[in-house]
């Protein structure tokens, strides 16, 4: 491990993935967890996978109810790379260009001008993105895969990196529109937020509640300890990290038994085998591992495979939950050895 | 006994009628026959609850086998109450121990499954039989049917169940969603439940549904032996005789009636009488003609003579002595007519009761086999809640033959893995070497220890496993193997050779107990 201070981390904001060192990186992320840890109390967990799908270049979905801090996390994190960021609350009246930006007509210059739209950003919260209509969801299909938005028939770039991290809110179902299975399989990783433990919350409310008047203590601790550029070269890295055949046998197994399980209606699609690799090689960066093994793969199969894994009515009437056949899969799907 | 003090209708009933009768009986004493029940029981149920907390639903258990003992007040206060003696609650509660101590233990032991159980039960209590003189009594009263008194078994035994788990499901299905949440209903069903409150509650929930349910089964029992006694002992025609001698007793004191009666009484001597008269023979003597008195006497003397020598020769003759005995069995309800082939249906019903009497000692036989085998499934499966009691050697549980797409039987493996791991290095097969002693240390973890591995377990948790439950003196060498294994195998990393060799060396004295094998050309 790298000694290097955040100083010096700061200082070379420039890295890429040819300057960074297999030991920076690890650095560098150890670092970020710390910082976000500090604001986010009580959901080290969430943060890590959070990391990882920044590492891997996915986009999160985050379920919880609210409260638990989502949106605290998505600031923290953009903070801490010196990232933009940007929110939508997501409600039945947004319009699609309400999050891409439209052209809109300059009469002093009679000339069409490119309004951005709140996509156009390093973290983009979607907030409770399913209180908004399907065709409004569509709007970020393309942002999400391609990482560009098409205006008036012209392709933009967004910033890179970039992220999305969507909240639904697993209680207030009524008026919601479920998220298509296009959309739901965008997200690398779909994560539940829960209730951080009782001395974490009492450290928590202590935290905010000592000398301050608002919550605004949270974010002032935050420092900005990377760059953008950082991040892209810690992407770099875990592109780079070692797999062994055996994993990509391995990874590819786990999802081809989710299409055979008895009880699954509609298992994952090769995107999963992709997000599944792209995903374990992240953790294992965030790990501070130079390989990934069978454990990385099963660590991140749960939130890779939960939104892409639809359960037949049967199960779901026996109140099994996605969780639990994927947990049962898992258990039966051979971990390699030679 | 006072026939004529009974408090209900006495006529005979159809099974289920009697039933009905002995709900309606339960009905009119509910409040004293709970009020006997409770006094009796509850604190019985309550000491026995909180001091055998810890053993969960055998608390219940017990108290339904004593229910033999329980329902005898019941049973005393019904009986005298019909027969118009009130007892009060005192009483009866009083009586308990006497009443208990009739025939406990063969109540409590061969007799407590009996499902005629509250058919039978006042023929010990009221009648007091024992032995073979109870045994015919009870041929005797379940001779026109039990059946309904079986049926009433099973339905109050389920109405408890019933009972029990809808009010369970009630309160399951009331509680809020979250509350309900880390609650598995089957566990309150079953009793696997540890919180003591909780046990308490499932034990006196069945204790209230066996309260529900015992007036009634005790009563209808009592209703149906009634029942049987008025059929076999004709108590109604009894009654009926005895209320017309009653009335005409009555009515005898006026000296009209009596005169009337002396008027029909004479009435019918004189019918008799004149039957005698007008019989043929006499008749035909009569119209014959008297030649001499005399000799007419003479003759009537000789031919009183001959008569009688007759009669004594017809007397000691043997169709004199002959008996012969037919009963046949008519249904006083239904004008049934007796066909001509009674007795071919006689030698018939031999046969039946035979096949009945076969069938019923089969399904006793079943009934007692179930429940031996029930028993053993209670004790083996809360062994641990008998003290002391241990089963001889836990099943031996089941080892896999193939894990991961290896075969972990012992016999897949050379005789000493180490040694032939050793060669490997030396030919610097370090994935062979490496590969052939990890899978060497999980069949050995495998067939020596608890621990069970599973089809999807990593390196990691196959060593979190046997962190917690292997020998600590292996632990670390597992760390170690684990930790070179996972480089080589993921990293691609090779270990030193010196590292390797040392593993090696260190495998034969921390597998102490060696591996029984002998094919030393296993696959490697």
């Amino acid at each position: 491990m790298s000694d290097m201070s955040s100083e010096e981390i700061v200082a070379g904001k420039d890295h890429t993935s040819a300057e960074m060192s297999f030991e920076q990186g690890v650095s560098l992320v150890n670092q970020l967890q710390q910082n976000i840890n500090q604001t986010l109390v009580g959901q080290a967990d969430i943060v890590e996978m959070a990391l990882t799908c920044l590492i891997a270049s996915g986009h999160l979905l985050v379920e919880g109810v609210p409260g638990l801090g989502k949106t605290l996390l998505v600031r923290s994190i953009a903070k801490s790379f010196d990232g933009e960021f940007s929110r939508i609350q997501f409600t039945p009246d947004l319009m699609p260009s309400d999050v891409t930006g439209h052209a809109m007509f300059d009469p002093k210059s009679e000339k069409f001008r490119l309004r951005k739209g709140p996509a156009f950003t390093n973290l983009l919260l979607a907030d409770e993105i399913n209180r908004a209509p399907a065709k409004t969801q569509s709007a970020l299909l393309e942002v999400m895969q391609e990482k560009k938005i098409t205006i008036e028939g012209k392709s933009h770039p967004v910033s890179s990196p970039f992220m999305v991290l969507a909240t639904q809110n697993p209680l207030e179902q009524e008026g919601t529109y479920p998220l298509p299975e296009a959309e739901l399989d965008r997200f690398l990783m779909n994560v539940h937020i829960d209730y951080p433990s009782k001395a974490d919350e009492v450290k928590l409310v202590k935290m905010i509640t000592v000398g301050e008047v608002d919550d605004s203590a949270l974010m002032r601790g935050l420092d900005a300890i990377t760059s953008p550029r950082s991040i892209i070269g810690l992407q770099n890295l875990a592109a780079n990290i070692t797999v062994d055949d055996a994993l990509f046998e391995y990874a590819v197994n786990i999802v081809n038994a989710s299409r055979e399980w008895s009880g699954v209606q509609m298992g994952a699609s090769p995107r999963a085998s992709i997000a599944l690799i792209r995903a374990a090689r992240a953790l294992a960066l965030v790990r501070g591992s130079e390989f990934i093994t069978p454990d990385e793969i099963k660590c991140v199969a749960l939130p890779v495979l939960r939104h892409r894994v639809v359960l037949s009515a049967e199960l779901e009437i026996e109140g099994i939950g996605v969780s639990q056949v994927i947990n049962e899969l898992l258990a039966q799907v051979p971990a390699p050895r030679e | 006994m006072n026939l004529e003090k009974v408090t209900a209708k006495i006529r005979p009933r159809k099974q289920w009628e009697a039933i009905d009768l002995g709900v309606a009986l339960a009905q009119r004493n509910l409040i004293s026959l709970y009020k006997i029940w409770l006094i009796v029981t509850f604190p019985v149920f309550l000491i026995s609850a909180l001091v055998f907390h810890q053993y969960g639903m055998w608390v219940v258990i017990g108290f339904w086998w004593l229910l033999p003992l329980w329902e005898r007040p019941l049973l005393h206060f019904l009986s005298r109450d019909l027969f118009g003696e009130r007892l009060s609650v005192k009483q009866c509660v009083s009586a308990f121990f006497s009443l208990a101590k009739i025939q406990w233990f063969a109540s409590l032991t061969w007799r407590r499954l009996s499902f005629t159980r509250s058919l039978d039960l006042p023929v010990i209590q009221l009648e007091g039989l024992k032995g073979n003189v109870r045994s015919s009594r009870l041929k005797v009263i379940h001779s026109i049917g039990s059946g309904a008194a079986v049926w009433l078994t099973f339905l109050f035994f389920f109405t408890k169940f019933t009972l029990f788990i809808a009010t369970i499901v009630l309160a399951y299905l009331l509680l809020p969603a979250p509350m309900a949440e880390g609650l598995d209903f089957f566990e309150w069903v079953n009793f696997e439940i540890e919180s003591p409150i909780t046990v308490f509650s499932m034990n006196l929930l069945f204790y209230l549904s066996m309260s529900f349910v015992a007036p009634f089964y005790v009563a209808c029992g009592f209703s149906s032996y009634l029942n049987q006694r008025t059929q076999l002992e004709a108590w109604d025609i009894e009654l009926a005789f005895k209320r017309l001698a009653k009335r005409l007793q009555g009515l005898n004191e006026h000296a009209s009636v009596r005169l009337s009666s002396f008027l029909v009484g004479s009435l019918l001597s004189i019918l008799v009488l004149s039957s005698s008269v007008f019989s043929p023979s006499i008749y035909a003597q009569q119209n014959e003609p008297q030649t001499d008195n005399i000799t007419s006497q003479n003759e009537n003397v000789n031919s009183h003579q001959k008569a009688k020598k007759l009669i004594i020769k017809i007397k000691d003759g043997n169709e004199f002595h002959h008996r012969e005995m037919e009963s046949l069995t008519v249904k006083r309800d239904k004008d049934t007519e007796i066909d001509d082939s009674f007795n071919s249906r006689r030698s018939d019903s031999g046969w039946m009761s035979l096949i009945s009497m076969f069938v019923s000692f089969i399904v006793e036989f079943a009934l007692w086999l179930v429940l031996a085998v029930a028993l053993i499934f209670l004790v083996v499966k809360y062994r641990h809640l008998i003290g002391g009691l241990k089963l001889p050697q836990q099943t031996k549980k089941q080892k896999p033959k193939t894990l991961f797409g290896l075969d972990v039987q012992s016999d897949s493996l050379p005789k000493d893995p180490w040694q032939v791991a050793l060669n490997s290095i030396e030919r610097n097969e370090f994935r062979s070497a490496l590969s052939l002693l990890y899978r060497a240390s999980l069949v050995w973890f495998i067939e020596h220890t608890s621990i069970n591995i599973r089809e999807g377990d990593t390196e990691a948790e196959c060593l979190q496993k046997i962190l917690r439950l292997g020998p600590k003196n292996s632990h670390q060498f597992m760390r170690d193997l684990t930790r070179t294994w996972r480089a080589l195998a993921y990293a691609h990393i090779a270990p030193s050779k010196e590292s390797l060799v040392e593993l090696c060396h260190k495998w034969p004295a921390i597998m102490a107990e060696k591996i029984d094998s002998g094919d030393a050309n296993a696959k490697v």
